[in-house]
């Protein structure tokens, strides 16, 4: 075994060759050298000496350095010069057969350097065959460490993976496809720590993890990274530029040829590579999204999603539906905000804690909510938002004032109006009198609060008043024909409690030249699958002709009083109510009605009027006086119990009922039959009478 | 005259742990059928079509029940089995809610449907959906899919707890979630994929 500091020994031997004319081979051969940081064994050196200087080739068994934990069997390196000094020793135009790490066993051009103090080798390889790709690399290497810097063409991104993990250096297992070019340096301290760059341009990207919640699909783009370790953390700063392809980190999808994506983190921290801490960090993606802030987020291996621990987000004019879309509407799904289009832009800031928004101020602009099942919209919103947080009271944040252009509610418009509010936690007063215009008139909103929203034992109250509105333009929104007249009201206090509305006073409205008064109106479930409304509605001495005309049934004359005692409707179609319709008492108007309306009246009771009225010498008379009319309907279960105005002996469909009490000659009655009616059926008999000139007899 | 007392008592004892066994079953069988009507219901087919239907079923637990334990507490059960009977599981009694969350999810149903069919999503032992494999998902579809994943979820969550509500036994949400599970298997078209005990499979 032989002892020696190799480089004196080959200098000193070099030194005595150099002076000989003829050429001179001379051979080496050493068992083993041991240097501070270094090792080889089985060397076999031939040095060629001739007149234009040396050339030689070395073979080396094995080459351990233990500090970088590598190990090489079978190095050959051939050098086509050789020069030498007293303190440095130049192999240029060599060539190097290796195991290299990562890139395998192979040849390559290169030049070598040695500097005898302080002992520093300086490096150059060309054409090193890398992950499908050829890659040079210049550095150095000596007591203080290691630096390179490479650059490299049409490298595979998979095989750079592979590559990354084989050293430590990845994320885990990855699914990964594409090609870079890039360029990067890295460099190791005395103490071995390492720094790297890299500079990369990638053509159709792809990266994805295993459970497929992380995704870059296609991607073509520029990458920069820096990355030093810290201990045993890594800092990094890394920059994505991309502008074809596809990306998805579930659930914020984004395609990048619609909407260019840009991405920095700066300062950014992990340690086990799934917590994530970003100083700063930056998302352009076209002119969707701009978002910026700092965050610290879990990227738990598996199937489980990406959690925000901690966040602090500035939104800068940023569409509502991208943010709707991949975000919200999840969070939303089952609920009255589950299915909306919306529009618009939003700026601001919002703090997360635990993947739960702890604060939002935002800006809204030109925002556009319109739920898909049409139950309410609202367009045009814009104005500014501040809600202090879950635990958060009203007050605590500054005032949030919204104005909105037009909206809908259940098909009724709305006008635009602004609105001042205090939010908390999850509690929402109005802090001043808010005025909607709708229906020709308005709901002038006095005081309105609402308290533990989505919970059970949420609560609020409504102080409002109906400037008189339009009729026509309510029952429209239901689909019914318009009426004439106007309702107004006062809504002393409509309380919400127990997942129910309820309002304390009574809704008044003058239509057909008489009152209607809705009483002891409730709501159960306003904003739930099915709301249940339940109420008491009267009305009085209302001018027949014009029912009659607005519903197209065939002229009436006369005056109608009633009442709907016990209504109870789910999803706003009656289940249960005892309605009574009857001439209104005492009133001393002619009472007469037409054939046509007969004929309705018939077929809705069930008798067959029609082959009695349009033959015979009736059909010489268009109008008909009368005593009384009755109808009543006790529904319940989806059937409708029958009766008139009193009892009119049996027939031969059983006992009947008048609907209509006739008078004078020639008099006509309208008798019932038909005790039971299926409630759905009566509904399309009566929209059917009202719908076609031609009436429908059973 | 022993032997014959001791044949007598098992006869009668053998009597008593069959009719605890019939008791166990038959409102069992009747939920199948019931929620066999709600899943054809769901996936917009008509009742009947399904093939299997029937009360073939066995209440997971009822093989389980140790003979002696059934024969102490035969006669108990016996006298009590009418009780049981009416105090069943009644998936058929109405409510507008109901109604409504079945037609939500029927409405849900065939969007989700190709995404059964391809394997991407499968049902669970929970009565509920999942996601089994987002690589059979196109990326820009993916979150539409764990959207209408979310929302179903939230409807058969919904539904087993009105159902258990309209029995006023909110404690039984368990035991109609687990007769949703078994029938949603049961009735799965070839090739789709459920989930039991973490495992998925393909029927």
């Amino acid at each position: 075994m032989v002892q020696i500091r190799p480089v004196a020994f080959l200098l000193a031997l070099l030194a005595v060759a150099v002076h000989a004319a003829d050429p001179v081979v001379v051979a080496f051969r050493a068992e083993r050298v041991d240097a501070p940081d270094w090792r080889v064994a089985d060397i076999d050196a031939t040095i060629e000496l001739h007149e234009g200087g040396q050339r030689g080739r070395v073979r080396i068994g094995r080459v351990e350095l233990p500090g970088a934990e590598l190990e090489f069997s079978d190095t050959v390196i051939d050098c086509a010069e050789i020069l030498l000094s007293r303190t440095w020793l130049r192999c240029h135009d060599a060539t190097l057969t290796l195991d290299f790490p990562v890139a395998g066993r192979q040849t390559v051009t290169g030049r070598f350097d040695y500097e005898r103090e302080p002992g520093i080798l300086h490096f150059a390889l060309q054409q090193l065959a890398l992950a499908g790709g050829r890659v040079a690399l210049e550095g150095r290497t000596g007591d203080f460490g290691t630096e390179l810097e490479w650059s490299g063409a049409g490298l595979a991104i998979a095989e750079l993976v592979a590559i990354a993990n084989s050293l430590d250096l990845g994320p885990g297992e990855l699914a990964a496809g594409g090609s870079a070019d890039a360029r990067g340096s890295l460099r190791t301290d005395s103490t071995g720590q390492l720094a790297l760059s890299l500079d990369a341009s990638l053509a159709e990207a792809s990266v994805a993890n295993d459970a497929g919640t992380v995704v870059a699909e296609a991607v073509t783009g520029t990458l920069r990274l820096n990355a030093e370790q810290a201990g045993e953390a890594w800092q990094f700063d890394l920059s994505l530029a991309a502008d074809r392809g596809e990306a998805y980190v579930e659930p914020v999808y984004a395609n990048l040829a619609e909407h260019p994506l840009a991405i920095e983190l700066g300062r950014a921290r992990t340690a086990d590579f799934a917590r994530y801490e970003f100083g700063r960090f930056a998302l352009t993606q076209g002119d969707q999204a701009e978002l910026a802030g700092t965050a610290r987020i879990h990227l738990p291996p598996g199937e489980e999603p990406l959690r925000v621990e901690a966040a602090r987000i500035e939104i800068s004019d940023t569409a509502v539906e991208t943010l709707y879309t991949n975000l919200l509407q999840i969070a939303f799904a089952g609920t009255v905000l589950g299915d909306l289009e919306t529009a618009g832009r939003v700026s601001g800031e919002v703090t997360i804690e635990n993947d739960a928004p702890m604060s939002a101020d935002l800006e809204l602009d030109g925002v556009i909510l319109d739920d898909r099942r049409r139950r309410f919209a609202i367009y045009g919103l814009g104005g500014s938002l501040h809600w202090p947080g879950p635990a958060g009271a009203p007050g605590d944040a500054p005032p949030s004032r919204l104005a909105w252009d037009s909206g809908n509610a259940q098909g009724i418009l709305l006008g635009g109006a602004s609105a001042a509010l205090a939010l908390g936690g999850d509690d929402l007063v109005l802090l001043e009198s808010l005025r909607v215009p709708t229906m020709g008139g308005a709901l002038l909103v006095n005081r309105l609060e609402i308290h533990d929203y989505g919970r059970d034992d949420a609560r609020g109250l409504l102080d409002a008043e109906l400037e008189p509105v339009q009729l026509g333009q309510l029952t429209g929104a239901f689909g019914w024909p318009a009426f004439s007249g106007s309702l107004s009201g006062r809504l002393p206090l409509l309380t919400y409690e127990g997942n129910a509305m309820t309002v304390g006073g009574r809704l008044t409205a003058r239509a057909f030249d008489g009152d209607i008064e809705l009483a002891n109106l409730r709501i159960a479930q306003p904003f739930g699958r099915v709301p249940r409304l339940s109420g008491d509605l009267t009305f009085r001495s209302l001018d027949l002709e014009r029912v009659t005309n607005t519903f197209s049934f065939g002229l009436i004359q006369g005056r109608l009083s009633g009442e709907v005692a016990g209504l109870e409707a789910e999803n706003w179609r009656p289940v249960a109510m005892d309605a009574r319709l009857y001439s209104t008492p005492g009133d001393r108007t002619p009472r007469r009605i037409s054939q046509r309306a007969v004929e309705n009246l018939a077929s809705v009771g069930g008798g067959g009027a029609g082959a009695v009225l349009s033959t015979g010498f009736l059909k010489f008379f268009e109008v008909f006086a009368y005593e009384e009319i009755g109808l009543r309907c006790v529904l319940a279960n989806g059937v409708c119990r029958m009766s008139g105005a009193g009892p009119a002996g049996e027939g031969a469909l059983g006992r009947g009922y008048y609907i209509v009490k006739g008078r004078g000659i020639p008099r006509i009655d309208v008798i019932g039959y038909r005790e039971r009616v299926g409630w759905n059926a009566l509904l399309q008999q009566l929209s059917a009478i009202t719908r076609d000139s031609t009436p429908v007899v059973n | 005259m022993n032997k014959l007392a001791v044949a007598f008592i098992t006869v009668v004892a053998v009597f008593i742990a069959a009719c605890v066994t019939i008791n166990v079953y038959f409102p069992e069988a009747a939920a199948t059928e019931a929620a066999d009507r709600i899943i054809d219901k769901v996936r917009g087919e008509e009742a009947g079509n399904g093939g299997d239907t029937g009360a073939s079923l066995a209440r997971p637990d009822a093989d389980r029940v140790p003979v002696m334990l059934a024969l102490a507490h035969g006669v108990t059960s016996f006298l009590v089995s009418d009780a049981n009977a009416q105090g069943a599981i009644n998936f058929d009694r109405p409510s507008p809610e109901k109604t409504a969350l079945e037609n939500s999810l029927a409405e849900r149903f065939p969007q989700l449907k190709p995404y059964y069919d391809s394997g991407a999503i499968g049902l669970t032992d929970a009565g509920l959906i999942d996601i089994r494999d987002r690589g059979l998902i196109p990326l820009a579809e993916r979150n539409r899919v764990v959207q209408l994943v979310a929302a179903q979820n939230n409807d058969w969550n919904a539904l087993y707890a009105e159902i258990a509500r309209l029995n006023g036994k909110p404690e039984w949400q368990d035991d109609i979630r687990r007769t949703f599970a078994e029938r949603w298997i049961a009735k799965a078209d070839r090739g789709w994929w459920y989930r039991e005990g973490g495992t998925w499979k393909q029927k």
